[in-house]
């Protein structure tokens, strides 16, 4: 069945593309989710993703599993969208708080995955990447400080503030 | 740092465990955005097979000319040699002047059988003697011989005619002493069957006294050719940042294209046209300046410049035919920007950024393009031809502020008058 869907979409069938589009949308739409800084800026990174996926599908090996060759396509256009991003000069975004949060107060559960995603988008581009490389994909800071190509200590200390912000965040969620 | 410290994990914790949670539903608007750059994918993928296809059609046919030319112009040389090693003979002057109708043992029927002899023959048997290269030995000739028209309108002209078969053509043997009406029809008779040879080239002349005062005819004697010409061109303009990329606007190409001629077949060719382009560039094929919009590239740019361009270059006529040939050129194109209007599209619309620029720097960018063509000539008058030829102009490097490499299509329409 999923082989067929790959054999249409390498003849460039609509209706296989379309079919994988729908299968994996809500998978690759909670990873640009958490690289964008809103949906439609989401529904943008994904769907150049998929432009990828779809114009590169005959190097997609059948035997490999498919669902992390697409993270890494998926991951690696939210990269490069936070490239073209990050030369801007001016934020907007929440930069750094100084509030403390007890973390032991926090009713994790109650959480909602639409909060957290909103509490991510609200960091700044380079808070917000190196958190997702580091936390969610599991780079490490070498590797972030190249993928990004910041230093080192940037990379540290960007996901030290985003941890902060995010702390801050989930306390004024709470209360 | 001290918090990380302190609680590494919790906060790694909750967004890891919360990252699996998702469930977002499915949306048929992000599909149908998506669906649409599929079908511009699509489309660029047609326009690449099919330009693949022309230029595999093009590549053929421009084989195929030239090998026939070049078959042909040996068959010519050594058709031209066989005749150089033969001593001419002066005709009599006087088999031509008393020749009368009584003499004349041919009648146009026997010319109407000779009229089966074709090109090929003429040229694998070459006359030994020049006095046997005669009109009659040429099947245009015989085919003249067959046009009811001028029989209908002149017995007489048609009885001077049959006559001819004995006048060798050459300059000398020209008989100068035909009614006017002759003298028009004598230019009737295909060029060609004088183009073929090396030996004579045009000139026009118009008897100015005499019995054929007003008659315009052609004698063809040596190096006397008019190798000057000055043309008026107008081409539509397809430009492409890339032959997969999608049509643009179509801009223009105008302007004047002379030409200088330095052999039988090779023209020098230089022009001054004013072009407006139009064309789109990804952020990959647009480059700005660095210090521009701190370093950050449009997705995508659409282009409107006009450009004062300037080609030089050569022109080789393939393949002649009556009152028509068939050439093909080469030329470099030197752009001077004039003026350069840029719009810009994002794909995010969060940010705030220039949506266009313009630009009037006149940056020069000296033999930048490659021309190529490959044009049908025809002859309206003696001094005037009009010509059709498609070209493409490739280019070698960038051009204007986003130093875009961009190539161009199109078709000249052109009239060229002799100076």
């Amino acid at each position: 069945m999923f082989k067929d869907i790959i054999k249409g979409c390498r003849k460039r069938w609509r209706k296989d593309q379309k079919e994988l589009y729908e299968m994996f949308y809500a998978y690759g739409m909670s990873i640009t989710l958490r690289y964008a800084n809103s949906r439609e800026e989401a529904v943008d990174i994904l769907n150049d993703a998929f432009m990828k996926v779809f114009t590169n599908i005959r190097t997609y090996n059948e035997h490999q599993p498919f669902k992390p060759w697409l993270r890494k396509i998926i991951v690696n256009t939210a990269i490069n969208h936070y490239h073209k991003i990050s030369r801007l000069d001016k934020w907007e975004y929440l930069e750094e708080s100084n509030d403390k949060l007890s973390t032991e107060s926090m009713a994790l559960s109650g959480i909602q995955y639409d909060e957290i995603i909103e509490m991510v988008q609200q960091l700044s581009p380079s808070y917000r990447t190196v958190f997702n490389l580091y936390v969610i994909e599991g780079f490490k800071h070498e590797e972030i400080a190249e993928i990004l190509g910041i230093s080192i200590g940037t990379s540290k200390s960007n996901l030290s503030k985003a941890k902060r912000n995010l702390r801050s965040l989930l306390e004024k969620n709470l209360i | 740092m001290q918090d990380e410290d302190k609680n590494p994990d919790s906060i790694e914790r909750l967004f890891q465990k919360k990252s699996e949670e998702y469930q977002i539903p499915f949306r048929e608007e992000d599909w149908n955005r998506l669906e649409k750059r599929l079908e511009l994918h699509d489309m660029q993928i047609a326009y690449r097979v099919k330009f693949r296809l022309a230029v595999a059609a093009l590549i053929l046919i421009i084989s195929t000319v030239g090998y026939v030319t070049f078959d042909h112009n040996n068959r010519l040389n050594k058709l031209a040699e066989q005749i150089q090693d033969v001593t001419p003979q002066e005709p009599n002057p006087n088999e031509s002047s008393n020749i009368s109708p009584q003499d004349s043992p041919q009648s146009l029927s026997q010319f109407s059988e000779n009229s089966t002899q074709d090109t090929d023959q003429v040229l694998e048997s070459p006359p030994n003697r020049l006095e046997k290269l005669t009109l009659e030995d040429r099947p245009e000739f015989a085919m003249l011989q067959q046009d009811g028209d001028f029989r209908a309108r002149d017995p007489h002209l048609s009885q001077l005619l049959t006559n001819l078969h004995h006048i060798p053509v050459s300059p000398a043997s020209l008989p100068l002493d035909l009614p006017s009406e002759f003298i028009e029809l004598r230019l009737m008779i295909p060029t060609s069957m004088f183009e073929q040879s090396d030996f004579f080239t045009s000139l026009d002349e118009e008897q100015s006294s005499g019995p054929f005062e007003g008659a315009h005819y052609t004698v063809y004697s040596e190096n006397q050719t008019p190798n000057l010409s000055l043309g008026f061109a107008y081409s539509p303009d397809f430009s492409r940042s890339n032959f997969s990329s999608p049509g643009n606007r179509t801009g223009y190409r105008l302007g004047f294209k002379g030409e200088y001629q330095i052999s039988k077949h090779l023209f020098l060719q230089a022009g001054l046209l004013v072009s407006k382009v139009h064309y789109t560039a990804s952020s990959q094929q647009y480059n700005p300046p660095e210090y521009w919009n701190s370093g950050s590239v449009p997705d995508e740019t659409n282009a409107i410049c006009m450009i004062l361009d300037i080609p030089i270059g050569l022109k080789y006529n393939l393949l002649n035919f009556n009152n028509s040939r068939f050439f093909s050129t080469a030329a470099l194109s030197s752009y001077f920007m004039l003026n350069e209007e840029y719009s810009f599209k994002y794909s995010t619309e969060y940010v705030d950024r220039p949506e266009n620029i313009k630009i009037n720097n006149g940056s020069k960018h000296l033999l930048n393009h490659l021309n190529l063509s490959f044009g049908y000539e025809y002859d309206l008058t003696p001094n005037m031809t009009i010509r059709t030829e498609p070209f493409i102009h490739l280019p070698i490097s960038g051009v204007g502020w986003g130093d875009v490499r961009f190539y161009s299509m199109g078709g000249f329409v052109s009239l060229n008058f002799q100076m």
